[in-house]
């Protein structure tokens, strides 16, 4: 697959590492001759010192035949440019980073058209969407769509109330089996892997479950959760940014009282302007005796999102040690994740980096796989069986895909189907596969081996 | 201040309401009236004023807002001032103190009358009372604007200086053009009426004469007894319904009848829901408190407290109903309502909903700042952030209005007693009408002395002008070069 990358920033280095390491034919684009030489030095990529928003740069070869373009400089208003040109000079598939210019309405895929942009990555939509998530569904601790977006794959942490507990997979599945939903993953102990019917479920666990768009509400009306979501909750978010307000703004919809805290006058009288409900209070969000008197101890949440890590860590440190909210801490570096959740008591932690390099691989996986999602050691693939594959006719026991991988669930015909051993694969399913990491290549191996032959 | 520019402009202001005497004028002649004399010294006699003022010689400089303030507050003035000619030409009000609170009155859309006879007065009189309400109704200087383009004072100070409310909005991107939509919608509204009333049931001449007095929300009759003196329940519902949308803002209705019908622009408009909230649950209480005190009829009592509630909210006057008889709870809240008055940028006076909601708004806010001393929060009207200037000259606004109604009521006190003064002053600066004690609904102002008929005069054009423009004047600085 062969993948031009425009805009070698923080978000680019972190990709071109990763799809470097994967082995992608990759074009890095930057008008920074420094970063480029240590890039090169460092990954086996072609660089391209050039502006993108040079007409000289359409007659690049290296578009011409490119199946992906990423567009992800700092600027919103040359990654859309870019895109506009690379789509013109002959891209496959275009996606282009944008942070501030909104692209919303019933007019967004008109316009997104004519701008030659196949897909919109913005990290703040991502982390607010996130964090309304966690709030919304504490319990939802992952979530990926596949199929667009009509099936879901969705991680929920197993809490002690949960209908669930002490009852094994087998009968799990079972309970789940009318609502085409199935426990797919399990995740324990930092260790991701296919449950055996006989697996008990335990306080703490991940399970993962496949779940179709519509069955999502009765799976957590059977899970016990659907209750503990509708309650009123208190948030307080330190913090408000373009993130801290965008989720501010999608709170408003709900029975949620938000109050935001924000440092900069004027950035507080200015959205203070633009949210109806939530209440916007101006001052230092590390100033514990004003987060008291603002009622901290009768937080539900405490988000911080300020644009400085070091003042995010400082006030979940804080708001932990005088309430017992839910803290989740906004961070840069991503190596900071699993020292706050496990060297101190905040909750969460979440990285707009992370975030947007785990969104822009849905765009990297070619061939056959059209959507895909991983965890530990496992990945999930969305696989859509064409014409003249070898495991057409064949049912899954056949296929034998060994200890540690399974087909979850085949869609076929408009329904979701539960796979069974005997199940005959046929044309134009899509599989959902999961498959251990040390046996990819092996298992696709047998999806695709004699397609192009 | 150019005072020749001033009275060049002035000229053609009274050139309109010379224009505007020769309908009744006609009128007169078609129906042999024998106030067709009257009419037509009238006519001559503001025709040749205008001419003369207009003839004046041009200075080329255009007019600035000072200017601007002084046209439209000379204006208002001199309209009262010609208006009256036909009441003193005709005997029909033979003191001069008289036949200018007829006409202020009129032209403010007070309603207020010195008249104890009413339909004893011939026809083509009775035409005018009603024509003066529907010019100042809508603005005597927005439709100077709106027909004579080519004079040049066109800004947005006059137009923001006679349309009520705390923020004109211009409808189209020309001030003439906005000027003129807003007389055609008003002119739409006013013949519907005209056709329903006559299909209700009134006489041709009667629906044209309500009409003009509903859609202005002004309130002179052609009936002694007023509305009530038709007896019919239809007329009554009928005119209730029209008071009511003429004290919505107009330029809701001209977005409704020009943008296909689009009903959004009502549902959203917050000022609207206000109002309507404040009119449902006035009749709602009124109506309780008289059916459980005084018993009766729930559809006659409903229909009563509908009409004189929406007639007074909407500054309009007319009656139906005694509410002199009324219990005392009731009568308040009236004299409340007449204080509030309907939408901003609608033919109705007092303070204007939109301002009461923001002032009780802006209150909240600062209550709830008390509680969160952090707390960033601004007033808001249909989530737009309403600007601190505003809200601190609507504060103004109100402390303003509120002095010189206690400063007016003071001078009134000289020759009325306590409840006269106060309601007949609130009546008058609110351009209501009718008001409590002996101005009631079934009385008039006829027995007041000159001194306070002067006052009240005075009242009414400060209230139609919202005050300000017309106390600018006073400041030194107007009236320096």
């Amino acid at each position: 697959m062969k993948i031009v990358i425009a805009g070698a920033g923080e978000v680019g280095y972190n990709l071109i590492e990763k799809l470097a390491r994967e082995g992608m034919d990759l074009s890095v684009v930057d008008t920074d001759a420094k970063t480029l030489k240590s890039i090169e030095k460092r990954f086996k990529v072609a660089v391209d010192l050039s502006n993108v928003v040079d007409s000289r740069f359409l007659s690049k070869s290296h578009l011409k035949d490119a199946d992906l373009f990423l567009a992800i400089t700092n600027s919103d208003e040359t990654n859309m440019i870019a895109c506009k040109m690379a789509k013109a000079s002959g891209v496959s598939k275009t996606v282009c980073r944008i942070r501030s210019v909104h692209l919303e309405g019933s007019k967004r895929e008109e316009s997104l058209k004519s701008l030659g942009i196949d897909f919109i990555i913005n990290p703040v939509e991502l982390v607010a969407a996130e964090l309304f998530q966690l709030v919304m569904t504490p319990n939802l601790i992952d979530q990926h769509q596949f199929d667009d977006g009509k099936l879901l794959f969705l991680g929920y942490r197993m809490q002690p109330f949960c209908s669930f507990m002490g009852k094994s997979f087998g009968e799990v599945r079972n309970q789940l089996e009318r609502l085409r939903v199935v426990p797919a993953l399990l995740l324990r102990h930092d260790r991701c892997f296919l449950p055996h019917d006989e697996t008990l479920v335990e306080p703490n666990d991940v399970v993962y479950f496949f779940s179709p768009n519509q069955a999502h509400n009765l799976l957590r009306e059977q899970m016990g959760y659907a209750r503990a979501a509708m309650r009123k909750k208190r948030i307080m978010i330190n913090g408000g940014g373009h993130i801290g307000f965008r989720l501010a703004r999608l709170l408003e919809d709900t029975p949620h009282q938000v109050k935001i805290i924000e440092m900069r006058e004027q950035r507080a009288q200015s959205i203070a302007g633009r949210l109806r409900k939530a209440l916007v209070l101006n001052f230092d969000g590390t100033e514990l005796k004003k987060l008291v008197a603002e009622g901290l101890d009768e937080m539900d949440f405490f988000i911080s999102v300020a644009s400085k890590e070091e003042i995010n860590i400082a006030a979940c440190l804080l708001a932990k040690a005088h309430c017992d909210a839910k803290t989740i801490c906004l961070v840069k570096q991503q190596e900071l994740i699993p020292i706050l959740q496990q060297g101190t008591q905040i909750e969460r932690a979440i990285s707009p980096r992370i975030l947007t390099a785990r969104h822009l691989n849905r765009f990297i996986q070619g061939g056959d796989v059209e959507s895909y999602f991983s965890q530990a050691h496992m990945e999930v693939f969305q696989l859509h069986l064409k014409a003249g594959s070898p495991v057409l006719g064949r049912s899954i026991e056949q296929m034998d895909l060994g200890e540690a991988s399974s087909v979850g669930l085949i869609h076929r015909g408009g329904h979701y189907v539960l796979p069974r051993p005997k199940t005959i694969l046929k044309e134009d399913d899509l599989l959902f596969l999961m498959i251990h990491k040390l046996d990819r290549a092996q298992v696709m191996a047998r999806f695709e081996s004699t397609v192009e032959a | 201040m150019q005072i020749l520019s001033i009275l060049k402009a002035l000229g053609v202001v009274v050139l309109i309401i010379a224009l505007g005497l020769l309908v009744p004028t006609i009128f007169a002649a078609l129906t042999g009236s024998p106030d067709l004399k009257a009419f037509l010294m009238s006519f001559g006699l503001s025709a040749a004023c205008g001419g003369a003022l207009l003839a004046l010689p041009k200075t080329g400089n255009p007019l600035k807002n000072q200017d601007g303030f002084a046209l439209v507050s000379f204006g208002w003035l001199a309209a009262g001032l010609f208006g009256a000619l036909p009441y003193l030409f005709s005997d029909a009000v033979p003191s001069l103190t008289d036949a200018y609170f007829e006409s202020i009155s009129g032209f403010t859309t007070t309603g207020a009358s010195v008249f104890t006879e009413i339909e004893n007065k011939s026809q083509p009189l009775l035409l005018w009372r009603s024509m003066t309400q529907w010019f100042g109704g809508m603005g005597i200087i927005v439709l100077t604007i709106a027909i004579i383009p080519y004079l040049d004072i066109g800004g947005m100070s006059i137009f923001q200086a006679e349309v009520p409310g705390p923020t004109a909005e211009k409808l189209t991107p020309r001030i003439q053009d906005t000027a003129k939509v807003l007389w055609i919608v008003y002119l739409l509204f006013t013949l519907l009426l005209v056709a329903l009333l006559w299909l209700a049931g009134m006489n041709l001449f009667d629906s044209i004469n309500h009409s003009f007095a509903t859609m202005s929300t002004g309130g002179f009759s052609t009936k002694n007894a007023s509305v009530a003196g038709f007896h019919n329940p239809l007329i009554e519902w009928i005119i209730t319904l029209f008071m009511l949308l003429a004290g919505v803002n107009f330029a809701l209705h001209y977005r409704f009848l020009f943008q296909k019908f689009n009903p959004k622009y009502y549902l959203k408009d917050s000022e609207l829901h206000f109002y309507l909230l404040v009119v449902g649950l006035s009749i709602a209480a009124i109506t309780t408190v008289i059916l459980t005190v005084q018993g009766g009829h729930f559809e006659s009592a409903l229909r009563g407290v509908a009409f004189t509630v929406v007639s007074i909210v909407t500054t309009t006057g007319f009656g139906t109903a005694d509410f002199e008889l009324w219990p005392i709870f009731g009568q308040m809240l009236l004299l409340l309502l007449m204080v509030m008055g309907g939408c901003a940028g609608s033919t109705s006076g007092g303070v204007k909903s939109v301002r009461i909601m923001l002032v009780l708004k802006y209150m909240y806010v600062e209550m709830l700042k008390l509680l969160h001393p952090h707390l960033v929060r601004d007033v808001k009207m249909q989530d737009q952030v309403v600007e601190r200037s505003v809200l601190s000259s609507i504060l103004g606004f109100l402390f303003i209005y509120i002095s010189v109604m206690v400063f007016s009521i003071l001078l009134v006190s000289f020759q009325t007693d306590f409840i006269t003064a106060i309601s007949a002053v609130i009546a008058c600066l609110s351009n209501i009408g009718p008001g409590l004690g002996s101005v009631g609904p079934t009385d008039n102002f006829a027995h007041l002395g000159d001194f306070t008929k002067w006052v009240l005069s005075l009242n009414m054009v400060l209230g139609r002008l919202e005050i300000i423009t017309l106390l600018i004047l006073f400041l030194p600085q107007s009236w320096s070069k």
